[in-house]
């Protein structure tokens, strides 16, 4: 079996949300599919992934391992986010192949399952506390057993436009203390809260936030700080007296390193579509369990990532819980006529061959949209800027 | 596919080496082979073996990660070297059915090829410095590339397998041995010295400054495994390339000295360690801090079929240690084994290791695993490690 071909797809499903998906063909009739994390940056990433194809090209989809070490390193240069997010998408693929080929489930591949199901946690986030809290309510309603937010933006201060509004820090933090409590006394003891900083603190300010939200008891905060220097949560460790996760910005094992190694998080945010797939996540999760380190993989992307994740989760021991923003088989079904299962706040790959998700490349043609844009952005009152 | 039943073998070969040998059958007619790397212990790791055989048989044998965890935590306290041992067996012999039920080799499974062999080494025999010579120089004629011998003795075993080692002596003897060899093989030839724990470590540190002449490839087991802590000490004061590791039953020991980039090779015995999963992930850790594995492999075929694999499959290989050509010894045990050319190992595409195990041979040649093996004493009679 050889890979024949390698395609990507920028599309946008009914609600307004953008996906890169690719797909890696085989002369077997195998294919498989696979998701680029940074999709902002998908036209340099849709080049680097034509520039790997030529190392792809020809090979047999099994040799994932040599694969990754080709297309890493390559370039001589050692693969950055650009090149980790067109590696992740062509590995995930492959994997998917590879079960397609012998029949079994992806997470079989991995020497699962280790479990039958992983517990996971919708986005809850609302415009307001209000808002977040029936948000809340109502995803408990449904059934899942986590809420998560993130750290709230803040009143205007006189220069928003599209796509730019304010987060002033100090202020946030009373919002983000509020909104833990009233979250608590709305959800009750029993659901797990976690919340994302989303590295929209400096530090001294995050300390000072967490030490009024340990009352509260959330499950974990995350990216409490930027995710450039990991030295930097040493300072964090010793002043923060909460679960730590962070992780989903980082695109190899090499960013991990420290942080595992010392003890410095809690639960590693890998993202499977940046890190460089599930060859590269899957060497991260494994030094993580010697460390009790358990893993959270970031999931905001689509039914691909998705489905990458909950296989991994379902091979791996060491597992907090799985990301998963709405409920799988709820929305772009068109797209993706076949997702992973979720029921009751736990979601889960099908006994089924690869991955158990699948992309209709026709309804792509007309769903395509431009890869390329920018997230919102944020400035802080005095107009400087501050991470969205 | 159901696992069914979990047998071992202890037998003796014609070439009188013993090998501690496990087979797993399953109900899909596929068996996998593993072995065991500490065959001394092999009464109380058979006795393993059963135990976990409880946890194992009626699993589907693609269920890997999923069993090592089963047969690693069951027991509440962590599993120690006899339980490793048993679950390494155990492991191997899963991965070399899942091999089979899908047609592919072994190391197809791990994600390789990432190279079409592996450089190895074999064993250089003699404990006199002429002996020592005359071997190297005959395995340097078969056509290998990297040789290895130990720690010299300094006075023969009795016949109750007892020896006399002086450390000084020992010392002395070594680094001449060391010249004369590098004198007699040329500077082309990658030599490695396992000192195999038998010194301290002020010992080893002088001796490997006068070794530094000769450009070992590596020097192995500097010290005593228990304390992996004390390679801090060695790494500063020794100036060769440092291999360590044979003795550790799972990733927890290599933590350290992997995390500190306290050693060049990580010497990761397959049969010990927790098999083909657990070596996995510490050599995909190794990856991180550019250390190489050189996996331990003084045992039999199937160890053997299980390095080659790991190798042909990993980006991180310094060599492969292979005491002599496989298929060269014990065929009639091993009719299959992997293959050797020019100082090179390789597993066969083949489904599986590559290797096979012939239980009607194995009928007629048990033997007795359970052995302390060879011992050694200082002149004062105090105990040293052999």
């Amino acid at each position: 079996m050889k890979v024949t071909q390698i395609r990507s797809f920028s599309v946008q499903d009914e609600g307004g949300r953008a996906y890169m998906i690719v797909r890696v063909d085989t002369d077997a009739g195998h294919h498989g599919l696979g998701e680029v994390g940074i999709r902002n940056w998908g036209r340099a990433i849709g080049a680097a992934i034509e520039h790997l194809s030529e190392l792809v090209i020809g090979a047999d989809p099994w040799e994932t391992e040599r694969l990754w070490q080709e297309m890493f390193r390559s370039g001589f240069f050692p693969a950055d986010k650009v090149y980790t997010c067109a590696i992740s998408a062509i590995d995930i693929a492959l994997w998917d192949i590879k079960g397609k080929s012998v029949n079994m489930p992806t997470y079989k591949l991995m020497g699962g399952p280790v479990r039958n199901k992983v517990i996971s946690y919708p986005h809850t986030q609302g415009k307001s506390t209000d808002e977040l809290i029936s948000n809340s309510l109502a995803a408990i309603e449904a059934g899942w057993k986590f809420v998560r937010w993130g750290q709230p933006e803040t009143g205007s201060a006189g220069f928003e436009a599209p796509g730019i509004s304010t987060l002033e820090p100090v202020e946030s933090m009373k919002i983000a203390i509020d909104q833990m409590g009233r979250m608590r006394e709305a959800v009750g003891p029993d659901i797990q809260m976690t919340f994302d900083v989303h590295t929209r603190l400096d530090t001294a300010h995050v300390v000072q936030m967490c030490k009024e939200m340990e009352q509260f008891k959330p499950f974990f905060i995350e990216d409490p700080i930027r995710s450039e220097n990991q030295g930097s949560y040493r300072n964090l460790r010793r002043q923060v007296n909460l679960p730590i996760a962070a992780g989903e910005q980082w695109a190899s094992k090499w960013p991990f390193r420290e942080v595992i190694e010392e003890d410095l998080i809690d639960y590693a945010r890998i993202d499977l579509c940046i890190v460089g797939g599930l060859t590269e996540a899957l060497k991260i999760t494994h030094w993580a369990e010697t460390h009790y380190i358990d893993i959270v993989p970031h999931n905001p992307l689509g039914p691909v990532s998705a489905a990458a994740c909950v296989a991994l989760c379902m091979a791996s021991t060491n597992v907090g819980v799985q990301e998963m923003p709405r409920r799988p088989g709820s929305y772009a079904t068109d797209l993706f006529p076949q997702q992973i299962e979720w029921a009751d706040g736990y979601s889960w790959c099908p006994d089924s061959p690869g991955l158990g998700v699948e992309f209709d490349i026709d309804a792509a043609e007309s769903a395509a949209v431009d890869p390329q844009g920018w997230p919102p952005r944020l400035r802080r009152n005095d107009g400087a800027i501050t991470n969205w | 596919m159901k696992v069914t039943k979990i047998t071992s073998y202890s037998v003796q070969g014609e070439s009188g080496r013993g090998y501690f040998i496990v087979k797993v059958d399953t109900d899909a007619g596929h068996y996998g082979l593993g072995e065991i790397g500490m065959r001394g212990w092999g009464v109380a790791i058979g006795h393993a073996i059963e135990h976990l055989s409880e946890l194992v048989i009626g699993s589907d044998p693609w269920e890997t990660e999923r069993l090592w965890q089963e047969m690693f935590r069951s027991g509440f306290f962590p599993a120690d070297t006899v339980y490793s041992c048993a679950i390494s067996a155990i492991d191997i012999a899963l991965w070399d059915i899942k091999g089979k039920s899908v047609d592919k080799p072994v190391y197809k499974l791990l994600g390789g090829p990432v190279r079409e062999k592996v450089v190895s080494y074999a064993h250089v025999q003699g404990m006199d410095i002429p002996d020592v010579v005359d071997s190297a120089k005959s395995l340097q004629d078969a056509g290998w590339k990297f040789l290895r011998w130990h720690q010299l003795e300094t006075a023969p075993f009795n016949d109750r397998g007892v020896g006399v080692f002086d450390p000084l002596a020992s010392m002395r003897k070594t680094v001449e041995s060391f010249s004369a060899v590098r004198d007699a093989v040329g500077w082309e030839m990658q030599l490695c010295l396992d000192i195999h724990t038998r010194l301290e470590p002020a010992l080893s540190v002088q001796m490997c400054r006068d070794l530094e002449q000769y450009k070992p490839f590596f020097i192995e087991d500097p010290i005593r495994s228990e304390n992996p802590g004390a390679y801090r000490n060695i790494r500063q004061q020794i100036n060769l390339p440092i291999a360590a590791g044979e003795q550790w039953g799972s990733k927890w020991p290599f933590r350290q000295v992997i995390e500190e980039d306290l050693i060049n090779y990580a010497r990761i015995d397959l049969c010990i360690v927790g098999g083909i999963t657990e070596a996995l992930k510490i050599t995909h850790w190794a990856e991180t801090h550019y250390i190489d594995i050189v996996p331990h492999n003084p045992l039999g075929p199937v160890s053997a079929a299980a390095c080659v694999s790991l190798c042909m499959a990993s980006s991180n290989v310094g060599a492969q240690e292979m005491p002599r050509q496989p298929g060269t010894s014990d065929n009639k045990l091993f009719p299959t084994q992997i293959e050797w050319e020019d100082g090179y190992s390789w597993c066969a595409d083949v489904p599986g290791l590559g290797v096979d195990f012939d239980v009607e041979a194995a009928e007629g040649a048990y033997v007795n695993p359970a052995s302390m093996g060879l011992q050694l004493r200082r002149p004062d009679g105090a105990k040293t490690n052999w």
